[in-house]
């Protein structure tokens, strides 16, 4: 059954569908079955944090005093969330203690950076992925929007996408609806042989290339070696994706139940087609490792602002420029309540709510303009089963380590692990 | 405690009008119980029996190692002393911090972090205690400045490589100069691999980025490359005038809306009112013989046939219709939907007597076809929003504006280059006409040695080794084997020539002097971002400099100085800066992608033009000319210049113009789109005339103004940052030397009065001095007040010729050879050509 008609994708199919997938595809290796139920990671963030009071002066985006959402409220731009006020999570007085830059909100939010003598090191995804996600098809999805903008930008920071790797390098993303679509469901006309066909060349492509680099490597100076490697690394990173490719070829992928999407989407629709292809993966269980760093020039593109994403950060010059600051985060919290919705609806093989076993992040490592300080973080699902829900919660330290709260929830996800970068500590204070 | 990190970026002024201390990050107590602190007290503790030697040995600053660096200690040394000894001493350890062994040196990372401890709680007013003897104002700004100043200094330092030249990938630009040197034609920038991290300029190799999405992208992108030129090897098109009457088209598409919503009532709502326009359109006097650009038509879009390795004219026969305000009477010409504009066009006849105007274009595109679109160069709203906003803000009568009517339009060509490509001399090396095409002389039998012939050039005459030319011989082999004809086997091949270290990256070998070879590489890429001739190859060998600079002269020249402008000027005017910036639509409603184009084209056309006549690099501060189109001519005032191309104007004595500093892109690169700022503008001349580098802001700073009831002019705003301590240090000299620039509006207009909102207006005052110099009482005496600064402005230059040339940042051991290059350039007023010479012929061009 197709679930979407037109090419467009005006509409997000998983929303406007009476139809939801009651019989979802399942993804999965002959014989690999997990005996207890999985669980499930999103992490999701978009470069700049929210708009704030600034001395009580205007309305705050952030909720002024800590305590159940039931009972303080929510504030006027997080009231999208308001059907879901019982189930979000939403943490005062983190700080990403390895971030400076005053334009960077995605770059390191999973790995935390590099903080006094600790060099950057792998985002707390990538070590779900490895884990929980080591036999699906995908250990994780690393997705991103396409708003590569070279200085301030959109926010970001550098990078590719808010996951990086064991030695701290941004991981690439998959950055169009178009190419995650590629990536999850299966193409015209590919048989098993074609795709081997495919790995084998690719495969022969990196010989050569490889070949090439071993000769310059002979020639050039020490310091050049470290800059090669970069290229080394990145050859034999397309070798293990090949060999896990390799691996799956065999079993085919699920067909896609809607046309492929076009490029150039307005922002609001690229998030939602994203959220339902997200969600069509977990539910097939591809994958059960997610971040996503959300578009954020092409969101405020289709509220029809014409600022660009930093213009709109320096939101304090004008009263126009606050409204639109707000609009944006308003649109934000909406996408992010669909999203929940979705997952609330969509059932796993299991016939229970994907919702109940998966774990949504949404988070920045900018509260306000350039603050850096008391970052926003928004949780939500049942995955993270003793997390205290439907509170905004206030810790009781400023600046409290970010790693502290990811390695909360990689306990939370069930990976075994009493460490995060430089954070050996979980936070009590979020628990039930 | 929050640990600034190492790369805090340099672009700095991108923080507007920062001021400040945001209260909220006051830490209190609890900071003390984090471990950073604590590792404050042991590594005091542990250099306690050393300590004595320590600051014997360090405070000669000659005795420091390369990378450490000594903290300006005249303000800061007592400081401690007086106001933090006697809680963090001997005596003393509160929160488990001690000062009394500091040595005022940063040799390492952990002890960066440690004195930007201090300078967190300083700058946060956390400390002294507030029950304490509190410092004057005067002493904090000092410490602070010091401290600030010590810190960035030393994060360079410790970040140093020791001048070594790293390995680096072919950016963006370089990659597509260097295709069109292989096969005469390049993509559009965009589907390029972008530069990741650039920070100054973008060949500085340790911050660039390859991952493995690299591989894949530029063996996709090659084989595209590969296939066009296959497809056109041999051919040429003949030559075709083609023009396009756009009216017939529109007149039947709007008569054809009109027919199926005839009978419409006035509540089918927007379809009644696009009938009315079209009616209206229609009673306009000559639609019959052209268009007219307003509504409903906005945009009007071209599509041509073209060969993507040649050069095209178009030209726009236009006129206006009625009377047309002076700013209005330009319209853009686009090429695609995202790259830059083809150009922007003076409408200066009318509909009698309609004038022709000719944009000559060079496609960056490997489609066979261009396409594009003319519209009259304003914001995007409807037009009777614009005209009200015109009428609102620039002050014309919107009733009696009237619009732009387009003839028709038309593209002449090919207009092939003199040499055909090397991959087409390869390919078919028989010279072919439009009416016999050559033909490839290649098959399987010759297939390897086509192979080689291309890896040759393609990896800058590096031969590989014979085993790579053997495992390139077996792909193809192995691919025609699979099914492939021999063309596509052969891109296929030679697509992963181009995606090989060989190629993408500038690979030199490891000598401690570069060899002959490497220096032409290097010596090509900085002035034509593309890869070295086999003419620079021979010459390169001689000893001679003049022959090198004969060499450089046939290079910069080649493309009449246009490729080293576009790839150096651009990024030291910061056009990255400048198209951040938005442009508030309402408030500017002339500014516009056209205004914006010809504002980048004027750096450019004006370093080529100082290229040109080797002038002093004092013109950048000040000059009698400047190089700028009629719209740039109508925006500065300058009154009879009626030229599409841009060219060099002698100014009227006393204008304001002439100069880097009075250009609209610096002029708006120094704005937040709504009002202009002083901070950024004062910012951005520091760092280039005066050489000297303002840290960045720190984070955490609420924005300034936020706080205020009344509406300040900017001068008031920016007295708000003199009023705190913590900001002042910094913000004292910036903020006096952008207030010089008042006179310039957003978007570089000239003004006597500031308009801060559309009710609230202000005269502007100048009035301020430069550090030690003559006070300044207008914007000129500010000017030449600058012209002092010739010598930093020079050492600016050079170094950053330095960074962009090596691909490397500057390092402090580099300042004699810096020295030695303006030695020999000064004599003769510090001549931008000169430099050039005198970069290339220093030992740092050659070091490795």
């Amino acid at each position: 059954m197709s679930l979407i008609t037109n090419k467009t994708t005006r509409r997000s199919f998983l929303r406007t569908s009476s139809c939801l997938l009651a019989l979802p595809f399942l993804d999965s290796v002959a014989g690999t079955s997990s005996a207890t139920k999985p669980k499930r990671l999103v992490f999701m963030g978009g470069g700049y944090g929210f708009t704030h009071a600034y001395h009580g002066k205007g309305k705050s985006f952030f909720p002024d005093t800590a305590g159940k959402f039931a009972e303080i409220g929510l504030t006027h731009t997080m009231k999208p969330l308001e059907r879901h006020k019982n189930d979000i999570t939403m943490i005062g007085n983190l700080t990403n203690l390895g971030v400076s830059n005053p334009h960077g909100g995605s770059e390191f939010h999973l790995s935390c950076g590099r903080y006094r003598e600790h060099e950057s090191s792998i985002s707390c995804d990538q070590i779900a992925a490895k884990t929980i996600g080591k036999d699906c098809r995908f250990p994780s999805l690393v997705l991103s929007g396409n708003d590569n903008m070279p200085g301030q930008g959109a926010g970001h920071g550098g990078g590719y996408s808010l996951s990086a790797d064991e030695r701290g390098r941004s991981i690439p993303a998959i950055d169009t609806p178009l190419r995650l679509y590629k990536t999850l469901f299966a193409q015209k006309g590919d048989s098993s042989e074609k795709v081997l066909a495919r790995i084998n060349k690719r495969k022969s492509i990196l010989d050569l290339v490889h070949k090439d680099a071993a000769n310059i490597q002979k020639k050039i100076a020490k310091e050049d070696a470290v800059k090669l490697d970069q290229y080394f690394t990145s050859v034999r990173e397309v070798e293990q994706t090949l060999s896990r490719e390799k691996k799956w070829a065999n079993v085919p992928k699920q067909q896609a139940s809607f046309s492929a999407p076009v490029d150039g989407l307005d922002g609001s629709k690229e998030v939602n087609l994203m959220y339902d292809m997200m969600i069509l993966a977990l539910q097939s269980d591809m994958t059960r490792v997610i971040s996503y760093r959300q578009p954020v020039a092409s969101i405020i593109k289709s509220l029809d602002i014409s600022l660009s994403a930093h213009s709109l950060s320096h939101y304090g010059s004008s009263p126009e420029r606050r409204e639109a600051s707000e609009r944006r985060d308003a649109k934000i919290m909406d996408l992010y309540a669909g999203f929940i919705d979705r997952l609330k609806r969509t059932k796993d093989d299991d016939g229970q709510s994907l919702f109940d076993s998966t774990i949504i992040n949404y988070g920045s490592n900018l509260k306000t303009g350039h603050g850096t300080n008391d970052i926003p973080i928004i949780m939500s699902g049942g995955g993270a089963k003793n997390l205290i829900k439907g509170q905004h919660i206030i810790l009781p330290k400023k600046n409290t380590s970010l790693g502290r709260y990811w390695l909360t929830l990689l306990q939370e996800a069930g990976v075994k692990t009493d460490k995060f970068n430089y954070d050996d500590k979980t936070l009590p204070e979020i628990l039930v | 405690m929050k640990i600034k990190s190492l790369h805090t970026s340099l672009t700095l002024g991108a923080v507007l009008l920062f001021a400040g201390c945001h209260n909220e990050t006051t830490q209190s107590a609890d900071k003390h119980e984090q471990k950073g602190i604590v590792e404050v007290a042991q590594v005091a503790k542990k250099s306690e029996e050393t300590v004595q030697k320590v600051s014997e040995k360090k405070t000669d600053k000659n005795s420091l190692d390369a990378h450490e660096t000594a903290l300006s200690s005249n303000a800061l040394k007592p400081f401690i002393n007086d106001y933090c000894i006697s809680c963090h001493g001997t005596k003393k350890q509160k929160g488990d911090t001690r000062f009394d062994h500091l040595d005022y040196v940063i040799s390492d990372n952990l002890e960066a972090v440690h004195y930007q401890d201090i300078l967190d709680v300083l700058n946060s007013a956390e400390m002294p205690p507030e029950d304490d003897p509190q410092p004057s104002k005067e002493t904090i700004e000092v410490v602070i400045r010091e401290l600030t100043e010590g810190l960035f200094t030393a994060r360079k330092q410790l970040a140093s490589t020791g001048g070594k030249v790293t390995m680096r990938r072919l950016t963006r630009r370089e990659y597509g100069a260097t295709m069109r040197h292989l096969f005469g034609l390049e993509p559009e920038s965009k589907q390029i691999p972008p530069d990741e991290g650039v920070e100054n300029f973008d060949t500085v190799g340790v911050r660039q980025d390859f991952n493995s999405k690299h591989l894949d992208h530029y063996y996709d992108l090659a084989k595209k490359v590969l296939s066009t030129s296959f497809k056109l090897a041999g051919t040429r098109k003949a030559f075709e005038v083609n023009e396009q009457h756009p009216e017939s088209f529109w007149n039947t598409n709007f008569q054809r809306f009109l027919d199926e919503h005839k009978n419409k009532p006035k509540s089918a709502g927007k379809v009644y009112r696009l009938s009315r326009m079209r009616e209206a359109y229609f009673r306009l006097p000559n639609t019959e013989t052209g268009v007219y650009l307003g509504e409903p038509l906005r945009h009007l879009t071209y599509s041509f046939r073209i060969d993507p390795r040649a050069k095209y004219k178009i030209s726009v026969k236009s006129g206006i219709h009625g009377q047309v305000a002076p700013f209005r009477r330009f319209v853009r010409l686009a090429t695609t939907k995202d790259e830059e504009l083809a150009g922007v066009i003076l409408v200066n006849g009318t509909e009698d007597k309609p004038t022709e105007s000719t944009i000559e274009v060079i496609p960056k595109t490997l489609n066979s076809k261009i396409g594009g679109y003319v519209a009259e160069d304003r914001s995007g709203a409807w037009l009777s929003h614009y005209l009200k906003f015109i009428q609102r803000y620039e002050g014309v009568d919107a009733k009696n504006e009237g619009l732009i009517w387009i003839d028709s339009f038309k593209c002449e060509g090919p207009y092939y280059p003199e040499e055909r490509s090397f991959f087409d001399k390869l390919l078919c090396p028989d010279e072919p006409t439009a009416k016999k095409p050559s033909k490839i002389v290649w098959n399987d039998d010759n297939a390897r040695e086509l192979i080689e012939k291309f890896t040759v050039e393609s990896f800058r005459q590096k031969r590989p080794s014979v085993d790579f030319f053997d495992g390139l011989h077996d792909f193809y082999k192995n691919q025609k084997s699979l099914g492939l004809n021999f063309q596509e086997a052969m891109i296929e091949t030679l697509a992963v020539v181009l995606s090989s270290p060989s190629f993408l990256f500038l690979n030199e070998d490891n000598q401690k002097e570069v060899t002959a070879q490497d220096k032409a590489i290097r010596i090509s890429y900085f002035l034509t971002s593309s890869q070295p001739d086999l003419e620079l190859m021979t010459k390169v060998n001689s000893a001679s400099n003049a022959v090198i600079r004969k060499e450089i002269d046939r290079l910069l020249e080649k493309s009449d100085y246009r490729d080293f402008s576009e790839g150096f000027a651009s990024q030291w005017a910061d056009f990255v800066r400048f198209e951040n910036i938005t442009v508030n639509p309402v408030k500017y409603p002339t500014y516009n992608r056209g205004l914006r184009y010809s504002m980048k084209q004027e750096v450019i056309h004006f370093f080529q033009e100082m290229l040109r006549q080797n002038l002093p690099i004092s013109n950048l501060i000040k000059s009698d000319f400047v190089t700028v189109n009629a719209q740039l001519a109508t925006l500065y005032d300058i009154p009879n210049i009626k030229n599409n191309s841009f060219e060099k104007i002698t100014l009227a004595e006393n204008s304001p113009r002439g100069g880097f500093l009075s250009q609209g892109l610096f002029l708006m690169a120094g704005s937040n789109g709504d009002r202009s700022s002083p901070t950024i503008r004062g910012m951005m001349a520091m760092n280039r005339i005066m050489n000297k580098t303002v840290p960045p802001p720190p984070p955490n700073v609420p924005e300034l103004g936020s706080d205020v009831k009344n509406v300040l002019t900017n001068r008031e705003l920016v007295e708000l940052h003199q009023s705190q301590v913590q900001c002042a240090s910094c913000h004292r000299e910036m903020d006096s030397v952008g207030l010089a620039f008042e006179n310039f509006d957003v978007i570089g207009r000239w003004r006597g009065v500031e308009r801060m909102t559309l009710k609230d207006k202000a005269p502007v005052k100048i009035s301020g001095s430069l550090e030690g110099k003559k006070p300044f009482n207008n914007y000129l005496e500010f000017k030449n007040g600058l012209l002092s600064y010739e010598e930093s402005l020079a050492r600016n230059m050079v170094e950053s010729l330095l960074v962009y040339g090596l691909g490397r940042d500057i390092e402090f051991t580099d300042t004699p050879h810096i020295d030695a290059i303006l030695e020999k350039v000064r004599s003769n007023n510090y001549r931008i050509k000169d430099m050039i010479y005198a970069v290339v012929e220093s030992p740092l061009f050659v070091k490795n």
